[in-house]
């Protein structure tokens, strides 16, 4: 059976989603982001920015009150979270249900696995910048006895491929190679050639000189494969889409895409 | 209470009254315009001195034009109607900003009258309920100074109702009736109290009455004659088998009736009390706009007249985690005051619906506003702006917004607008 959900009030100053370069303007909208961006939710997701919205902005000082003596006393940011969606009544109680068995499967992760868990999702949202900055927190300055050699390859790899999203074909290559040095990967080394054409680099010095010519052959024909595909799937890419409209919605719509491309670069600059 | 005006002003088509009240009075006072036959009354005319940035109303205003000190309009309201212009000096004014220039001066004698600018409450009575007039009357009003808290307008039949509420009990406790005759013709007003609901109901009606003449066969002998004969007979007929408690007369035409109606008054003297107000309608306006001063009502009634909704409008909804009835419009609110926005998100539902239920039917009616042509969205991530204003007493509009949900997903402002007939085409 349906329902009317009534609405709260809307923010004049909206709580700001840095990963998401997004703008919360009610409590719904709060809700939702929590419900579906569970790993981009840091442990310290609860904090004095977060109340100060609720109750002055949201205008709901009883939840705000209650999420301070229950995260106060116990500490539990899942148990506060938990709290905040199921007073807020947006959720049915099947969702609250589902939320709290991802909560659960989150808990057994390790906090690197939720650190790694944000900078996919993050990836998977575009959100390259963000992502590389998660990755490195991650990574550090080289392989950390605190996690798996294969946890730490995998990161590596996660962060060649931000990079590469990003164009910064040098710290790709730096990454990759990183890796290949410890762990001899033909797949890495593919990888590097794939990242030399894609950007015009030079293959690197020492790298591929065991590598029989036949197999490089096979790599390069491989690599132009795929750029075919890529090529003809850009047809269909949101962003070639835009030169498909009139001048005056490619004008608005390409000023929107510039300013997000800017606003990342900005990201990767701070 | 707080120190200030409290002020009823009765905006005919043709001129304006206005009674007041200050803290210390126990009954309204009329506000004295001139030293002439007519000194509570001010005509609805305003005239701009040439080459001068003056404006004059009223007696002042006739004064200046005739001795051609500049152009004038009269039946100001009518002009505000039709949402005309003037032109004076070469310059083209709205007929809403001469109607500002009007207001402001007509309220100027009041405020020095009683030497304060500071208004409580200000209360419009009009006859007709003229949404370019009421609108024009608001935005005049707040232009000078005065915040729109504090302001309202309400029909002549609810200033009536109001008035006759704040006498004595015996004077309504069965029918009472007012006569009000001026030039915009003759009108009936009839008030009761129908008791045996929950809070009572007090309803008053008015009726045009066709008989009605024009107020010059009053200047000779034979006119006079049918006068008292035209109202004789209305008398007869109307009020010859109701109980009546209280019986008014008010208007220009009625201030001399004791000179041409002797049969009249004495049909309608039988038995019955019977008053002469001067300001009845501004009087009772100022009843009603000192009933938002209080925290509770003074009259524990329903109200139901022209100007009022005789529906209970509601919809269910959930808010946190209860299920509650929202109202949005109820029985006896001033139509044009009752104005609902809010904003809902629909789980599963692709319409919005009311419920309507009229004060004389037992179930209500369910109304329904689609969402057509809405974006498709997954499930609770629209969130929309539900409008409600009426536009009479028995029309009213619902409009629905798309807002979208915050940047996750942006609003379009597609909007569906649908306006229902209480009581038919709904």
């Amino acid at each position: 059976m349906g329902r009317y959900i009534l609405c709260g009030k809307e923010a004049e100053l909206p709580y700001e989603v840095d990963e998401l370069d997004i703008r919360i303007y009610t409590i719904e909208e709060l809700c939702y982001y929590i419900y579906n961006y569970l790993p981009l939710i840091g442990e310290d997701f609860i904090d004095e920015r977060l109340l100060f919205f609720i109750r002055h902005e949201l205008e709901m000082p009883e939840i705000a009150d209650k999420i301070e003596r229950f995260y106060g006393s116990r500490s539990e940011q899942d148990a506060t979270l938990q709290m905040l969606l199921s007073d807020v009544g947006y959720y049915s109680d099947a969702e609250l249900q589902e939320f709290q068995n991802r909560l659960v499967y989150r808990r057994r992760k390790s906090s690197q696995e939720r650190i790694r868990a944000k900078a996919d999702s993050l990836v998977r949202l575009k959100r390259y910048q963000s992502a590389v900055r998660c990755y490195k927190t991650l990574s550090g300055n080289g392989a950390d006895s605190r996690v798996s050699r294969d946890f730490y390859f995998e990161v590596q790899e996660a962060l060649a491929n931000a990079y590469g999203h990003l164009c910064e074909f040098d710290y790709a290559l730096d990454c990759l190679c990183g890796i290949y040095d410890l762990n001899h990967s033909e797949r890495i080394l593919k990888k590097i050639y794939d990242v030399c054409i894609l950007s015009g680099t030079e293959l690197p010095k020492g790298y591929f000189s065991k590598v029989p010519d036949e197999k490089l052959r096979k790599w390069q024909q491989d690599y132009w494969n795929r750029e075919t595909i890529a090529r003809q799937n850009l047809d269909s890419d949101e962003t070639m889409q835009i030169f498909l409209k009139d001048s005056e919605t490619q004008k608005k719509e390409l000023a929107v895409y510039l300013d997000e491309k800017k606003e990342a670069c900005r990201g990767m600059l701070e | 209470m707080e120190e200030g005006l409290i002020i009823g002003l009765d905006l005919c088509k043709d001129f304006c009254r206005i009674s007041y009240f200050v803290s210390g009075q126990e009954e309204p006072a009329d506000l004295v315009f001139s030293e002439e036959e007519n000194p509570y009354v001010i005509q609805n005319s305003i005239c701009k001195k040439k080459g001068e940035d003056v404006w004059l109303i009223g007696q002042e205003a006739y004064e200046t034009a005739l001795l051609g000190g500049g152009s004038i309009v009269d039946k100001l309201l009518r002009l505000v109607a039709r949402q005309g212009f003037a032109t004076f000096d070469g310059v083209q004014y709205s007929a809403e900003e001469l109607l500002y220039h009007f207001l402001d001066e007509t309220l100027k004698y009041l405020y020095a009258e009683k030497k304060t600018k500071t208004v409580l409450q200000i209360m419009y009575s009009v006859q007709e309920l003229n949404t370019a007039v009421l609108d024009a009357v608001i935005r005049c009003t707040k232009r000078l100074n005065i915040e729109r808290k504090r302001i309202h307008i309400i029909s002549h039949t609810e200033s009536y109702l109001y008035y006759v509420l704040s006498q004595r009990r015996e004077l309504w406790s069965n029918i009472s009736v007012l006569y009000d005759l001026s030039g915009d013709g003759l009108n009936y007003y009839e008030l009761e109290v129908l008791r045996g609901m929950q809070p009572n109901v007090a309803r008053a009606r008015r009726t045009f009455l066709e008989e009605g003449f024009s107020l010059d066969i009053l200047d000779s002998a034979p006119g006079r004659k049918m006068a008292d004969n035209i109202m004789t007979s209305c008398v007869d007929r109307m009020l010859k088998k109701k109980l009546i408690s209280s019986a008014y007369l008010s208007g220009r035409g009625m201030d001399s009736c004791q000179k041409w109606g002797e049969n009249f008054l004495r049909i309608l003297c039988q038995r019955r009390k019977v008053f002469f107000i001067e300001n009845i309608f501004a009087k009772g306006a100022v009843y009603a706009a000192c009933e938002y001063l209080r925290e509770t009502s003074s009259y524990p009634f329903s109200i139901m007249c022209e100007g009022r909704i005789d529906v209970d409008i509601s919809m269910e909804v959930t808010q946190g985690n209860n299920m509650r009835v929202l109202n949005l419009a109820s029985v006896g609110n001033n139509w044009y005051e009752t104005k609902e926005d809010f904003d809902l998100i629909p789980d599963q539902e692709t319409s919005i619906r009311m419920k309507v239920k009229r004060l004389e039917e037992r179930m209500p009616i369910i109304i329904d506003v689609p969402l057509k042509d809405f974006p498709v969205r997954p499930q609770k991530v629209t969130r929309v702006n539900v409008g409600l204003s009426f536009e009479s007493e028995k029309m009213f509009t619902v409009t629905i917004m798309d807002k979208g949900f915050g940047e996750f997903f942006p609003g379009t402002d597609k909007t569906v607008r649908k306006t229902f007939t209480i009581g038919g085409g709904m």
